[in-house]
């Protein structure tokens, strides 16, 4: 079964497209009055706030909508110039693929092979041709040498490139990938990318892909158009990407994404000096963002430097927090660090630590190793690290290199198989592990995991009930920590929240019971740009009162911005480098921000 | 309370472990025939001594497939408390109190507690059916793959659509195990399961609200696993190709063909048509001791 698509007509188009989920045409439209249009082999990238409607595109896209979701459709999606109900569904779902961003929950079978070779096998491809696409397809992909492992000893990206093998190999004439680097680390995300830029190149394919993605840096190189949904699911902005950079980047900075940073310290070095930045055309990549400086003389450059520390390296809305009862000396902390790279840093004489004289110790590790049981394999190797109170800490590394694993160690949740956690010089094998847990706040990488009664005021007074000190929580904070959350009732079913909201709520829950110690792992996987941004403000906040936080997160952008020091482990559970913020960045000169700052620094010379 | 304990990736009741043993070498449908073959026949057997004697046999089958003894013990110590507990019970409540019934002694000497023999006796052989059918089991899962058990299904012309349910099911028990894992990690996080469960109250807080948050959770990844196969032409067909081939080897034909000869020689047996002395009964030995 052949479906002849002819070259010279739109991929996709959507005509006063509304849907309303359920059974009641009174129902909020998850979308409502969509039009735009898809040019065969455009790529197009999609973005919006959680709940704004970007799933429901892929849905209506791919046949899930009409034939599997029940609702009220007006208006119409045609595909190849053909309305979707023209199509029967697996015909639809043929021509287009879905990737989701989690590839675990996407993998059906036990090895790479049958999975890429599932979607053939449903069509009843003879054995000879599944086998010869199987290998063609991960050929191209580079995972031919990955066929015959077990799913489970992949690597995240791994396995993202073998479920989109899985759907390459069905020969679909557009794929959607709905935030498919979401899960993946630096490397495996490179790979992915890299993956996906040769697939573009190669013409036998000729693919319109859609894109769902708030960090637009990523993305935003391949793509020709934009598409940003608004909170109600209409459309917000709509364009062509060198359009929407040059004309409308204001409003897609207003939009609830992350825009390209490059863009942004160029259209914000425009702002203030338009004359210097008009020797240069509008970056669309990095490489020509380091042709900028190359441009400009000295007091420019200067201009640029300090824009630069503006937008990308300073902590966004500073002087909120300035306002805060402690008064922060940001460039103490953020920006000199960057220059003189050993001022504040002290190690023992063994090398291991980093300590700045002064400072309390809260939580330090003494040769702490983990293992977990039968595996043979150590996830913590011989760690030995001293955090200091009211630090904020970045945790980094590869995937599976123990990042969680640490985090649960600190929390007592697990125990060593050797060496010492102690909290403010007392083992933890020493203290009431009830009220240890009252003094460290956890938030899980998914929400859901964290969330167990069935109104939101209970949920939040969950951990207070069980440490016994529900007495203690006066109804006005109770309020606020509701109003966190969003204008939701106090009696609302948790579940019923939207994504962001339920991160909100998680923060809330252990706000509620004041601890001393906040552990987030991978807090901001599936959350829209405005909810990271409030997550990472409110946390900015709590560490400025005091609050010890320690975050694991593969987004360095954000780590650069808002953490004061980075723990680095490397892939078998051992410390690569336990570093202040500043010297950590410098000496990993991968980051686009530190490189261009390095540049203007040496363009600069002494002059800086 | 070790935390760590429940970390244990090997914990797994059945769990495949690769190996080079006879029953490894074997087509997961000879060993699902034996399976069924034993079944039957625990199932027809009277005799207790007998059925001692067939969970002997395969208790050294399990030996043979390459399990520890101490694995084994570990994998049975929780149905053997059960049993013994079901043994005890049975004797004491299952019986039918009739005056015909023969009862063997008194307990303790005590009036009220006699032992009947018909109860004994079916204590006991509940006892050994379960065990030869749950050590059995474990031999099963630890030397079958699951991914070929489903082939194996699919080439007895199960629907394909079964055979993937219970692949995709196969696929989530770690994805699972893992979720409830961290949802239980998330309640002590924030307080909870630090002092013991010794009210009504608490088991139930325990129970429903990781049970809740894991079932919401599963289902979130049903629906994008069902997503994600109906996306690739799942079910569009009666019937697939099937890349996975599973071959029956002479070593299958050999084992399934000595399978049928031995069960067929025990039912003979059984029904007294051959010319061996039949096993004496447990009643008989134990009045012999008097």
């Amino acid at each position: 079964m052949l479906i002849k698509i002819p070259n010279d007509i739109q991929a996709l188009s959507f005509k006063n497209f509304s849907f309303i989920y359920g059974v009641d045409k009174k129902y909020k439209p998850a979308v409502s009055n969509i039009n735009f249009d898809l040019n065969n082999g455009e790529i197009l990238i999609l973005a919006g706030p959680s709940g704004s409607g970007k799933s429901t595109h892929s849905y209506a896209m791919n046949g899930i909508i009409p034939w599997r979701l029940k609702g009220f459709m007006k208006g119409d999606v045609q595909v190849f110039g053909k309305s979707i109900w023209d199509y029967n569904y697996m015909d639809l779902s043929r021509i287009v693929g879905l990737v989701k961003q989690n590839p675990l929950d996407q993998l059906v079978t036990f090895r790479v092979r049958d999975e890429i070779a599932f979607g053939l096998e449903n069509l009843k491809f003879p054995e000879e041709k599944i086998t010869k696409k199987v290998e063609e397809i991960a050929n191209f992909m580079g995972i031919s040498h990955l066929l015959d492992r077990e799913i489970d000893q992949l690597s995240g990206g791994q396995k993202q490139l073998t479920i989109l093998c899985s759907f390459l190999v069905m020969n679909p004439k557009i794929l959607i990938l709905d935030e498919p680097i979401a899960f993946l680390d630096q490397h495996s995300e490179s790979l992915l990318l890299d993956r996906l830029q040769r697939l573009i190149d190669a013409p036998e394919y000729n693919l319109s892909l859609i894109i769902i993605e708030h960090r637009l840096s990523r993305v935003i190189n391949f793509a020709n158009k934009i598409l940003i949904l608004d909170d109600d699911g209409s459309i917000k902005l709509k364009g062509s990407v060198s359009e929407i950079l040059r004309d409308k980047f204001e409003d897609l900075k207003l939009s609830n994404v992350r825009v390209p940073w490059i863009t942004d310290v160029y259209n914000n070095f425009r702002k203030i000096n338009h004359h210097a930045a008009e020797k240069s055309e509008i970056p669309t990549n990095f490489q020509h963002l380091l042709e900028i400086p190359n441009r400009l003389n000295k007091e420019e450059l200067k201009q640029l430097h300090r824009v630069l520390i503006d937008t990308e390296i300073k902590p966004k809305n500073i002087e909120k927090f300035e306002s805060y009862d402690q008064k922060i000396s940001f460039d103490d902390v953020y920006i000199e660090t960057l220059q003189d790279k050993n001022k504040t840093e002290k190690k023992n004489k063994d090398g291991d630590y980093y300590s700045t004289e002064g400072d309390i110790t809260i939580l330090e590790t003494q040769n702490l190793c983990f293992e977990y049981p039968n595996s043979g394999i150590r996830a913590i190797n011989n760690l030995s690290i001293k955090i200091n109170q009211g630090d904020f800490i970045g945790l980094v590394g590869p995937n599976g290199s123990g990042k969680t694993t640490l985090l649960y160690l600190l929390a007592n949740l697990y125990e060593p198989t050797s060496g010492d956690i102690f909290y403010k010089n007392q083992n933890l094998k020493h203290i009431n592990q009830h009220n240890y847990a009252r003094e460290i706040g956890f938030i899980f990488q998914n929400p859901e995991n964290m969330i167990f009664k069935p109104t939101i005021r209970e949920e939040i007074l969950y951990g207070p009930s069980n440490f016994g000190m529900l007495s203690e929580i006066k109804r006005d904070y109770l309020s606020k920590l509701i109003e966190l959350i969003g204008n939701e009732s106090e009696n609302k079913n948790p579940f019923n929240l939207s994504w962001g909201q339920k991160r909100r709520l998680n923060l809330s829950s252990i706000f509620v019971y004041n601890p001393d110690i906040i552990l987030l792992d991978e807090p901001f996987i599936g959350q829209d740009q405005k909810t990271i941004d409030s997550i990472v403000e409110t946390l900015f906040i709590e560490n400025k009162r005091g609050k010890t936080i320690i975050i694991s997160s593969h987004d360095y952008h954000l780590l650069l911005k808002y953490t004061r020091k980075i723990i680095e482990l490397n892939k078998d559970g051992s410390l690569n480098s336990y570093d202040s913020n500043g010297n950590y960045f410098l000496r990993h000169k991968n980051l686009g921000p530190i490189v261009l700052l390095n540049l203007i620094k040496q363009k600069l010379g002494e002059d800086f | 309370m070790n935390k760590n304990k429940q970390l244990d990736r090997k914990q797994y009741l059945f769990a495949y472990v690769p190996g080079n043993s006879i029953f490894h070498k074997l087509n997961p449908i000879s060993k699902l025939v034996f399976l069924i073959l034993l079944t039957v026949l625990v199932l027809v057997v009277n005799s207790i001594l007998f059925l001692a004697f067939i969970f002997m046999i395969i208790f050294s089958l399990a030996m043979l497939s390459g399990i520890k003894l101490s694995l084994l013990f570990r994998k049975l110590r929780y149905i053997f408390m059960i049993l013994i507990m079901s043994v005890i019970l049975n004797i004491f409540f299952n019986a039918i109190p009739s005056e015909e019934e023969i009862i063997l002694f008194y307990l303790f000497g005590l009036k009220f507690l006699p032992i009947r023999r018909l109860a004994v006796y079916f204590a006991l052989k509940a006892f050994f059916m379960v065990l030869i059918l749950y050590t059995s089991t474990i031999i099963y899962t630890y030397t079958v793959d699951m991914r070929d058990f489903v082939y194996s299904l699919m080439k007895l012309k199960i629907p394909y659509r079964y055979c993937y349910a219970l692949m995709v099911g196969i696929r989530y028990i770690p994805l699972i195990e893992q979720e409830a894992k961290t949802i239980s990690l998330a309640q002590r996080a924030r307080g909870f399961g630090y002092e013991r469960v010794n009210t009504i109250r608490k088991a139930y807080n325990l129970i429903f609200e990781r049970l809740i948050a894991t079932l919401i959770i599963i289902l979130r990844k049903g629906y994008v696993t069902s997503i994600s196969m109906e996306n690739r032409c799942f079910g569009i067909y009666k019937d697939r190709t099937n890349l996975v081939k599973i071959y029956f080897k002479p070593i299958d034909v050999i084992f399934i063909i000595l399978c049928c000869i031995i069960f067929s020689l025990i039912v003979l047996y059984l029904l007294q048509l051959l010319p061996f002395p039949q096993f004496p009964s447990l009643y008989s030995i134990y009045l012999e001791t008097f």
